[in-house]
């Protein structure tokens, strides 16, 4: 596999695992951090929601500036923040956003704004709409970054929410809210054990490389790959087995009891938080229908 | 005449896969027992502690605890639970038992399962952090912990159960060497409250001072005996690729030297003890000196230990 995508893999994982099991940002004495973790999450799933049926890619900008001035009001530094939401998750719903940018892949025929190729003739593709030029439209190019916008800017209250909240926290509240105990034990078990297993993808990935001398032939990466993928499949159903095991030894009955509750009562700057949030989510949308 | 524990007659386990894991399998374990089980990798020992932990039933044979017998219809039975607040099992790989978003969750997971009162399972959670000396980890998301700060967590995830009966699955596995005799510390006090112990291991270092049994495991039951017994069999060490204590190897690195003794010492103690004892009965003295066989016997030892 290419240097690129092992790289790129390691960080990903890297920069995930931080933003959910460090508590580096989580201590820090910030706006977010001293919401009450309920209200917290009410308030970022008002956000992420009124981001999503907002249309206007202007005032999806307007999300993503308020997930930046939050960020900087809760002390994590945007220097760390910043590169991370605007690299990653764009690069990867850019590759899936891209071919919408070309007339062929759209519904209907829209403004060409650049012709790349034409074949004088139309021609006809299985799945495709006739076409007789491929060209870069107006339309696919406000959709693909209104999509893209969009995604980011969901990704980072997302990510806002995991780094000044401490994961015990985020569960406490999920049971608090009422979510199913089981759905909230299986959620954190799923977090848990995907990283242990991406860290175990990892490790292997190294001990291959510390065992290539020179050049991998692509055939023998693919591979080793594959031998990869087999052991990681493998290990999980090992593990998955042994967990039930380990839950059972321990007096697992089918039932999750856990105590583990936010009942605390949120104050009054809580309340404020969430009404101003709410408020600011109803004013933008009010103002793109008005627009 | 102790009580029996375990009496597992002529057991035989496969693993749906049809591979082989335990084949004749008799043994028997009493109350307050330290019982180590020693054998190659693969030989079955981490299958053979889920069987004596009621979380598999035998293929075939008799498996009893508590004088009641264990199978699959009574593994899936209400009365079960009373056997797993009985029986306490430390996995092999502590990320296993530890899936909560904190070691307290964790910790408190087999009280609160087992149905212990509320306010007690505080008590119990703190006791358990107390006694591995891991307090300060209560609130930590497990992700976040050393291999040997997972292992104890793990271990006060059983004894927040306070069983009377622990297995442990290499215990000492990925510990260093203080949190190793801390935790061997542990063990026998535990033991020494009247809690039986099976321990599966490959640290046979720690085998000598805190067991006093020892099976041997290699599919089937190989040998039985005191450490004693099972270190002093050399052949029987070197067929199952077994380690033997190195003050073992020591004490027969002595003896080629002229030192003349029936029994080897297999730990510290032990040597003390007898060492003492050899000097007492010379006037203070031990004599070592090389013979004329003393190269060859030493090439012979150093040939036994490099081979396996
Ligand atoms: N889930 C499983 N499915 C199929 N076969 C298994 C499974 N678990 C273990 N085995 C097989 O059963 C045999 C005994 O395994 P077991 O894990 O009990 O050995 P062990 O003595 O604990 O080894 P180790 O020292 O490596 O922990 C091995 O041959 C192993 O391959
Ligand atoms: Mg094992």
């Amino acid at each position: 596999m290419s240097k690129f995508v092992d790289k790129t893999l390691a960080e990903i994982v890297d920069y995930i695992r931080d933003a959910v099991f460090s508590e580096e940002y989580a201590k820090r004495k910030g706006l977010l951090q001293a919401i009450d973790t309920k209200v917290k999450f009410i308030a970022f799933m008002v956000l992420i929601t009124a981001n999503i049926f907002a249309r206007n890619v202007y005032l999806i900008i307007v999300f993503f500036s308020v997930s930046l001035m939050l960020a900087a009001l809760s002390r994590i530094p945007l220097r760390s923040y910043l590169p991370r939401v605007l690299l990653f998750i764009p690069v990867f719903t850019g590759i899936i956003a891209l071919p919408y940018i070309f007339n062929v892949f759209q519904p209907v025929e829209g403004t060409p704004l650049l012709v790349l190729y034409d074949f004088q003739r139309v021609i006809h593709l299985p799945l495709l709409r006739p076409f007789s030029r491929i060209e870069i439209t107006r339309e696919g190019v406000f959709w693909a970054s209104t999509f893209l916008a969009r995604v980011t800017t969901a990704v980072s209250f997302a990510i806002l929410l995991m780094l000044t909240t401490r994961w015990s926290d985020l569960v406490s509240t999920l049971t608090a809210l009422r979510f199913p105990k089981m759905f909230v034990l299986i959620m954190g078990m799923s977090y848990r054990y995907i990283f242990l297993l991406l860290d175990l993808v990892s490790k292997m990935l190294l001990s291959r490389k510390s065992r290539v001398i020179g050049k991998e032939k692509a055939v023998k990466s693919w591979k080793l790959n594959a031998g990869i993928l087999g052991a990681l499949f493998i290990k999980s159903y090992d593990m998955s087995e042994n967990i039930y095991l380990a839950m059972l030894s321990r007096g697992f009955g089918g039932e999750y009891k856990n105590i583990r509750s936010d009942s605390r009562p949120p104050g009054l700057r809580d309340y404020i938080f969430l009404s101003s949030i709410i408020g600011f989510c109803i004013f933008a949308l009010i103002t793109e229908v008005i627009a | 005449m102790k009580k029996a524990i375990f009496e597992l007659d002529d057991v035989f386990y496969y693993y749906p896969t049809g591979s082989e894991a335990l084949r004749n399998v008799s043994m028997e374990i009493y109350e307050g027992e330290r019982v180590a089980i020693l054998g190659p990798n693969g030989g079955g020992k981490t299958t053979l502690l889920k069987i004596l932990d009621g979380l598999i039933p035998a293929s075939r044979g008799s498996v009893r605890a508590f004088g009641k017998v264990l199978n699959s219809a009574t593994l899936n039975s209400k009365e079960i639970y009373e056997f797993r607040s009985k029986v306490g099992f430390v996995f092999q790989d502590p990320d296993i038992e530890l899936f909560s978003p904190t070691v307290y969750d964790d910790v408190a997971f087999g009280p609160q399962h087992l149905d212990i009162p509320g306010e007690e399972i505080d008590e119990r959670v703190e006791r358990a952090l107390k006694l591995l000396n891991i307090v300060g980890l209560k609130d930590k998301h497990p992700y976040n912990l050393s291999g040997g700060e997972k292992r104890k967590a793990a271990i006060a995830a059983i004894l927040s159960i306070d069983p009377e009966v622990i297995l442990m699955d290499e215990p000492t596995s990925d510990l260093d060497p203080k949190s190793r005799s801390e935790l061997i510390g542990i063990i026998r006090e535990l033991n020494n409250e009247g809690k039986t112990i099976i321990i599966s291991t490959h640290d046979v270092n720690a085998i000598p001072d805190l067991m006093d049994r020892v099976y041997v495991l290699n599919k089937t039951i190989i040998a039985e005996g005191t450490p004693q017994e099972i270190f002093s069999d050399f052949e029987l060490i070197k067929a199952n690729n077994l380690e033997v204590p190195e003050i073992f190897k020591l004490f027969e690195v002595l003896r080629c030297f002229g030192y003349n003794c029936e029994d080897l010492p297999l730990s510290i103690d032990e040597a003390i003890k007898q060492l003492t004892k050899v000097a007492e009965t010379h006037e203070g003295h031990i004599h070592l000196h090389i013979h004329e066989h003393t190269h060859d016997h030493l090439d012979k030892l150093r040939d036994r230990y490099n081979h396996h």
